[in-house]
């Protein structure tokens, strides 16, 4: 009954053929162009909380009711009004999440009534319906959605489900002695729609907004630190202000043209000054995917300025199919944001105009070292000693084309570097640092992948070893600069591409563009980035070991300070936040292996463990919102670290760039070569246009001198002031710096001498002058 | 009329806003120059920017699209607001005068678009009322005085469209207006109004297809293809020297110089076109508008990427500086660009409303001071401030140039050598190069004569001698040492390159050459190439640096005319019955090497005694050799095949035509492999988003 089916072997073979194709097909394809969709990040430091236990019930149409208080605030929340407040009860000053409407604002807000429920949003949230489209950025009042109010422990929750979306999420209020936290704990999040994402979420964006006349400003710690004045004159129609902490990601960079505008945020904070109150925001989980965001008045026709932090849980990334196809724009597909967390400290006084950006520096120097301590149990202090400047000498770099034999071209030899400071030693200079960079194999971008030995054309490891011992024996800082990470060129055949480098989302290796003189990317650059987590495995005990062999004690570490990206290679994936964490542990073993460790730029979770900051910003970025130009990150760090300025005769104006060192208490730097500066024309390092050490060396001397003389003796102490002078109808462009030995530093930007009031000390123009007390 | 304008002053006096930028930040773009090469090399900020102007809202609220901005001679600055049918006038201190604009459609005044204005000396305002089709002249404090409507004339023919856009009086009184699409050229009118003629016209630039199309093909027959037609005006402006800058439409010829008599001086054909942006970037510029300073400097923006443009008025490249943002000292969409007698540059922003102001910073007016200092002939001071902006800026080319040409006056030629040479200019180097010769000659004249005299009655001797030794004793006996096989190898490629007709015969039909040969001779080849580049002198290799070489692409280049000639004769002779094997062709075609290998080394060492004016020599010795090369090629093809000398032509020709078809089949055959290999590329991305 049951006869064997007979099947022919030729359809079993068949069968097999295809299958076996089938899968060679996919593999090939997996291989060839894998897919996001294999990427699994770790959950290292990264915090997954649920939100808390509801005490009770708050009804949506109560009117506002207090919620929780201490001995010092009080927190208040009106569901029907979408309302927060917190008050602070030894002054009676209240911080509101929208502010009161004036009479004005009342008739205008009956009539745009949009802009009414933007206002009121407690909640800005940016998501995707289809995971295709481009993000949509609106209130929370903007779209249907339903809420839930609970008074929990210690404070506040809310949570939200948008309904046409099915997106969910908890936001909880917490009021504490000194101020008021919000958190977003990850687990609250829910996505129920298949296809809708969410992309960032922004708390509170109107909390304690200003209007143009009033005064004060907040504080961005944009490049050295900036300033939006409430009642400056402002270039209206423009774009509000947006940028990352700690830089931008390689990894999503959209931009079409290098950004010559902007100089990088290094903090996770922003300040807020008001005639009687001060608000520190300070990022204490989730900083490295957060955007501080600055509107103001006509943004969103709103008069209001406006600032706050976006917490991007998603990025959005253009990648495209073939070379000649357009860029799609895609959403990450996971999360990458765990809880986040940041806390509004508030200062309030009955004296007007008691608060300034010092005090919103000093509060973050205090939250700083509460960071590294509790993050990476660091306690910071100052190295022993300094140096009063910083000479960075440049070794050489290959032409981009051609050359006879050998397309190096070399701009200083390592004995030559020996002839330099003794030069320098014979005019007075002795107290210094050399920065030594481009001394790998091929010069400056040669491939990092093999990097070492020094090239033979400086003098080679033989030269290496005598420079390092020759420092030894005379007791000078020589300091090696050393890209750890950045690959000009392909790898090497031996570190194998597909698990070495970094990738972007999808199918794609990060290929960062190198920028031309002319100030765009140069096509078809063929760059590449070493996946963090195979430096770690493979690369850092080598070169470490390397290293020390040869002799160096003093290292100058590339990105570490000034370079933060994710990594979507399945084998070494990483996130932004955890790399930061990685940075922070290769600093430790650095240091623990040499003398001291430099980083460039100055990302404060860097500046945790290392023992200099070089080229520190002493400039802001030239976005419109801002006003001014403050020494916000030297307030934080003078005193707990060393940190330099940018090479200065590399500058626009040099003279300028030497006032500006001595106001932000930076000692000087200069960038030297000992062959003539023209030689770089044709290579990629060809930013120079005034490096070479003979034509320079009279001005190192003078600068060196003015250095020791008024920098030197401030080390150690923190800047306790700074301001400018009244400027008599702008007379006076005259700034002053005051340390906590009570010396001041008076710098004149303007045309005519200033007279120190009570004194006879003049300050020139384009001078400057020391008042000890 | 007066009443009404000195109440609108009242009200927007205190509406006009001045946001200073604080000399504290960096510039937000790149500061270089172009060499003449067109490589961007970095300087120190020539520019900054200084301010902002905006006009803050009232009645038609800020500026609206603006398009045009004129600085008149006493200082006032005179905006087209063309989206509020006005014209602003703004005093030096940028303090509002007055604004020019009608009272409802009855007045004359009234403009609708107003593209461009235009102020005399004596302050008569000349305006394009686009929207109405006419210029508009104002009086001083802008009253209405007269309405130059469309022009008529038989020249300007019956399907005449004029759209005036930009308008420009010279100190005769004539006005010369751009239209839009009118490709004739400017129109100039009369003092009077009336249409004189067209000026500037442009010509049709033909690319090779159409110029073929058009040698080979009557009017008749192109009957019905796309017409051609000359680029169009932009932009014009007229410099104090009565000269007209124009900028075009054109891709290639943005920008022209035009003197009275409508003859393009200077610029004719120069492509401004930034190559190191473009070559980065990828997309080409667009000139919108050009003016010039008191020192006849010339100022070009681009609306593409946003880059100002400095020249002087030799057409050197002084700064180049600016870019498109939203940041201080950026603009979305520049519209125009003025600069005022203290040399800040305005640029207006038609998209936002506001015009950046930008001041030269201490650097650039060094070199703008070095520059006038050394036109007008004071050229101790000039050299002083020359070497001012060295000490910023070490390679700066024009103060090497212009350092080196005060030596040159001084007859200091060494020094000028050495400067020229550093500015990387082959021409002026030359002309030191010359006179520095002449000096060396006259001074060692004597001592020259007689070594010259010893040498050849010396080398006369010497090769008597050895033929009366020879004669004597007879030839040597043939020795066989370890070099033999070398010397035989020369002998023979000698022997080829003396005897072609003899000696292709002989590698055909008797064995000469071998393989050996062939290998030796190449490799000599691509090192004699690559040596006669090293040897060559400075001003013979125009002025580029060996750095700039790339020494892999040369020996490719070297190689690759071998390999394509010979495959192709192989090709072509095997249909042509020719009786050479491959192993006779790739060998003889080797052979035609030899006389660049004797000559290309020592020819390159000539140059470096040679200057530029001598360089007929150098090109007629070259152009021998071509020939000479030339000749062996058909030689070696008519002997390795055997072919009647006719049929040699014909297949020599055969083989040129095949090559240049083998060259542009690969073109098209890596054109279609890199697009074939996108797709699948393509494909396999689209399959790995689906798996």
């Amino acid at each position: 009954m049951f006869d064997r089916i007979k099947i022919p072997k030729r359809l079993i073979t068949s069968i097999i053929v295809v299958l076996v194709l089938i899968i060679a097909v996919y593999v090939a394809i997996k291989v060839a162009f894998g897919s996001q969709h294999d990427v699994k990040f770790s959950k290292d430091g990264i915090n997954f909380s649920d939100p808390a236990p509801a005490i009770s019930a708050i009804p949506n149409d109560a009117e506002l009711t207090t919620v929780e208080e201490n001995s010092r605030f009080r927190l208040e929340y009106s569901p029907s009004e979408d309302l927060l407040v917190v008050t602070d009860l030894k002054t009676g000053v209240s911080f509101r999440s929208w502010p009161e409407a004036t009479e004005e604002e009342v008739e205008y807000y009956e009539k745009n009534k949009n802009v009414l429920q933007i206002l009121k949003s407690i909640v800005f949230v940016e998501y995707t319906k289809s995971g295709q489209e481009g993000g949509t950025i609106l209130g929370i009042n903007q779209v249907p959605h339903t809420k839930e109010a609970n008074k929990i422990d210690g404070g506040l929750q809310i949570f939200y489900n948008m309904t046409e979306t099915g997106i969910r999420f908890a936001i909880e209020f917490y009021i504490h002695e000194d101020g008021l936290e919000v958190l977003i704990p990850k687990n609250g999040i829910e996505e129920t729609h298949e296809t809708a994402k969410l992309a960032s979420l922004y708390v509170l964006p109107y909390f304690d907004s200003a209007r143009q006349e009033d005064y004060g400003y907040f504080v961005a710690p944009d490049g050295s630190g900036a300033l939006t004045r409430f009642d400056a004159n402002r270039i209206t129609n423009y774009d509000s202000y947006n940028k990352k902490i700690y830089g931008d990601d390689m990894t999503f960079n959209r931009l079409i043209n290098p950004d010559y505008k902007s100089w990088p945020i290094t903090m996770p904070v922003f300040g807020i000054v008001k005639e009687n109150s001060m608000i520190t925001c300070y990022i204490k989980e989730g900083d490295a995917n957060a955007s501080l965001f600055i509107e103001y008045p006509g943004n969103k026709n709103l008069p209001l300025y406006s600032i706050g932090f976006y917490f991007r849980y998603r990025q959005f990334y253009l990648t495209k199919l073939s070379k000649g196809s357009a860029d799609y724009e895609l959403l990450e597909e996971n999360m990458t944001l765990g809880d986040v967390r940041q806390k509004f400290y508030i200062e309030t006084t009955d004296e007007a105009e008691s608060f300034s950006y010092v005090d919103v520096a000093n509060k973050t120097r205090e939250l700083l070292f509460e960071t590294w301590k509790t993050k990476y149990g660091i306690e910071r202090k100052l190295a022993d000693n300094a140096k009063s400047m910083n000479v960075r000498i440049f070794m050489g770099d290959e032409n981009r084309w051609g050359g006879a034999l050998d397309t190096l071209k070399v701009m200083t030899t390592f004995d030559e570097v020996i002839e330099m400071y003794e030069e320098l030693k014979a005019k007075g200079v002795e107290d210094i640092r050399f920065s030594i960079a481009g001394w790998q194999k091929d010069g400056y971008y040669g491939n990092i992948t093999k990097k070492f030995n020094p090239d033979k054309d400086f003098g080679g490891k033989k030269g290496f070893e005598k420079l390092t011992s020759w420092a030894k024996e005379n007791n000078v800082e020589v300091s090696f600069d050393n890209n750890l990470l950045l690959v000009y060129g392909r790898p090497k055949a031996s570190v194998p591409l597909r698990s070495s480098v970094v990738k972007k989302p999808g199918v794609h290796y990060l290929q960062f563009q190198s920028t031309t003189s002319s100030g765009v990317y140069r096509r078809g650059s063929d760059n590449y980035v070493l996946s963090p987590l195979y430096y770690e495995k493979k690369v850092m005990a080598k070169e470490i070991q390397k290293l020390k062999q040869m002799g160096a004690a003093h290292l100058d570490l590339q990105q570490l300070g000034d370079n933060l990206f994710t990594d979507y290679n399945r084998y070494t994936a990483l996130l932004r936040s955890q790399l930061a964490d990685k940075y922070v542990k290769w600093l430790k073993e650095y240091t623990e292996e040499f003398d001291t460790i430099s980083i460039y730029y100055g990302n404060s979770y860097a500046v945790s463990t290392a023992d200099k900051i070089l080229n520190i910003p002493t400039v802001r970025s030239a976005n419109m919102v801002f006003d001014e130009t403050v020494p916000f990150i030297q307030i934080v760090y003078h005193g707990i670290i060393d940190y330099y300025s940018n090479p200065l005769n590399n500058e626009d104006d040099p003279r300028f760039a030497l006032l500006r060192s001595l106001e932000y208490g930076a000692f000087p730097s200069y960038e030297l070569t000992y062959r003539p500066t023209g030689d770089l024309k044709y290579t990629n390092y060809n930013r120079l246009f005034n490096s070479q050490f003979s034509l320079l060396i009279q001005d190192v001397v003078e600068t060196y001198n003015i250095s020791e003389e008024v920098l030197k003796p401030l080390r150690g102490e923190f800047i306790v002031n700074h301001y400018r002078v009244p400027d008599d109808g702008g007379k006076y462009e005259v700034y002053v710096t005051e340390y906590s030995n009570g010396t001041k530093i008076y710098v004149n930007y303007g045309k005519i001498g200033y007279i120190i009031p009570d004194t006879t000390t003049t300050v020139d123009a384009m001078g400057y002058a020391v008042v000890t007390a | 009329m007066m009443r009404k304008k000195f109440i609108c002053m009242a009200i927007l006096v205190a509406l006009i806003v001045t946001s200073f930028i604080p000399v504290t930040a960096a510039t937000p773009y790149a500061n270089y120059f172009l060499t003449a090469d067109g490589w961007a090399l970095p300087t120190p900020a020539a520019y900054v920017p200084d301010k902002i102007i905006e006009f803050k809202t009232v009645e038609e609220g800020k500026l609206k699209n603006p398009k045009d901005i004129f600085i008149a001679d006493n200082g006032n600055i005179y905006i087209a607001d063309s989206g509020n049918n006005r014209i602003v006038v703004l005093s030096p201190e940028y303090e509002f005068l007055f604004d020019i604009k009608g009272e409802g459609p009855n007045d004359p005044s009234a403009l609708s678009d107003p593209t461009c204005v235009y102020v005399d000396p004596d302050g008569t305002i000349l305006v394009v009322d686009a929207g109405n089709k006419r210029l508009v002249e104002f009086t001083e404090r802008g009253n209405f005085r007269y309405s130059y409507l469309t022009p008529e004339d038989e020249l300007l023919g019956e399907d005449f469209s004029y759209q005036p856009q930009k308008v420009i009086k010279d100190n005769r009184g004539y006005i010369y207006v751009t239209s839009v699409g009118e490709y004739r050229g400017i129109i100039l009118l009369g003092p009077d109004g009336e249409f004189r003629n067209f000026f500037g016209t442009n010509r049709v630039i033909l690319n090779f297809w159409d110029a073929l199309a058009r040698l080979l093909w009557s009017r008749e027959d192109r009957k019905g293809q796309i017409v051609n037609l000359p680029y169009t005006f932009s932009n014009i402006y007229i410099s104090e020297d009565q000269y007209v800058y124009a900028t075009t439409t054109s891709t290639t010829a943005q920008l022209r110089k035009i003197n009275f008599a409508g003859a393009d001086v200077l610029y004719d054909g120069y492509n401004f076109n930034d190559s190191s942006i473009i070559q980065g970037a990828g997309q080409s510029q667009v000139f919108i508008d050009v003016t010039v300073d008191k020192n006849n400097n010339m100022y070009l923006i681009d609306s593409t990427y946003g880059r100002i443009y400095l020249f002087d008025e030799w057409g050197q490249n002084l700064f180049v500086f600016g870019s498109l943002g939203t940041g201080y000292g950026q603009y979305s969409q520049p519209t125009s660009i003025e600069v005022d007698d203290q040399g800040r540059v305005y640029v207006v922003d038609s998209r936002t409303g506001v015009i950046t102001v930008f001041k030269p910073t201490a650097f650039a007016q060094t070199v703008h001071n070095a520059n006038k200092l050394f036109s007008e002939g004071d050229y101790d001071e000039s050299y002083a401030q020359w070497q001012k902006v060295l000490d910023q800026d070490n390679y700066y080319r024009l103060a090497l140039q212009s350092m080196g040409t005060i030596h040159m006056r001084k007859d200091e030629f060494k020094e000028a050598m050495k400067l020229y040479y550093e500015a990387e200019d082959p021409d002026l180097y030359s002309t030191a190069f010359e006179e520095q010769r002449a000096e060396f000659i006259k001074r060692y004249f004597s001592i020259i004569a007689t070594v010259a005299v010893l040498l050849l009655i010396g080398i006369s001797t010497l090769v008597s001698f050895m033929r009366r030794r020879r004669r004597k004793l007879g030839p040597k006996p043939e020795k066989i040492t370890w070099y033999t096989p070398i010397k035989n190898f020369f002998k023979r490629m000698v022997y080829v390159a003396r005897h072609p007709i003899d000696g292709f015969d002989e590698i055909r039909y008797e064995g000469m050459g071998y393989y050996g040969d062939m290998f030796g001779i190449m490799i000599l080849y691509v090192i004699s190439e690559l040596l006669s580049i090293v040897f060559t002198s400075f001003i013979y290799r125009d002025g580029v640096s060996l750095d700039m070489i790339d020494w892999g692409s040369r020996i490719v280049w070297a190689l690759m005319p071998w390999i394509v000639v010979v495959i192709v004769n192989y090709g072509v002779t095997t249909i042509m019955y020719g009786e050479g094997r491959f192993r006779d062709i790739i060998i003889g075609g080797a052979f035609c090497h030899v006389p660049f290998i004797l000559t290309s080394i020592p020819l390159a060492i000539l140059t470096n005694v040679l200057g530029r004016s001598e360089a007929q020599l150098f090109t007629l010795a070259n152009t021998f050799i071509s020939i000479y090369v030339g000749l062996m090629v058909y030689f070696c093809i008519k002997g390795v095949h055997g072919f009647h000398p006719l049929k040699g032509v014909v297949v020599t020709i055969l083989t040129a035509v095949g090559v240049t078809a083998v060259s542009a089949l690969f073109m098209i055959v890596y054109g279609l492999a890199v697009q074939m290999f996108d797709f699948f590329i393509q494909i396999g991305k689209e399959l790995s988003y689906i798996v």
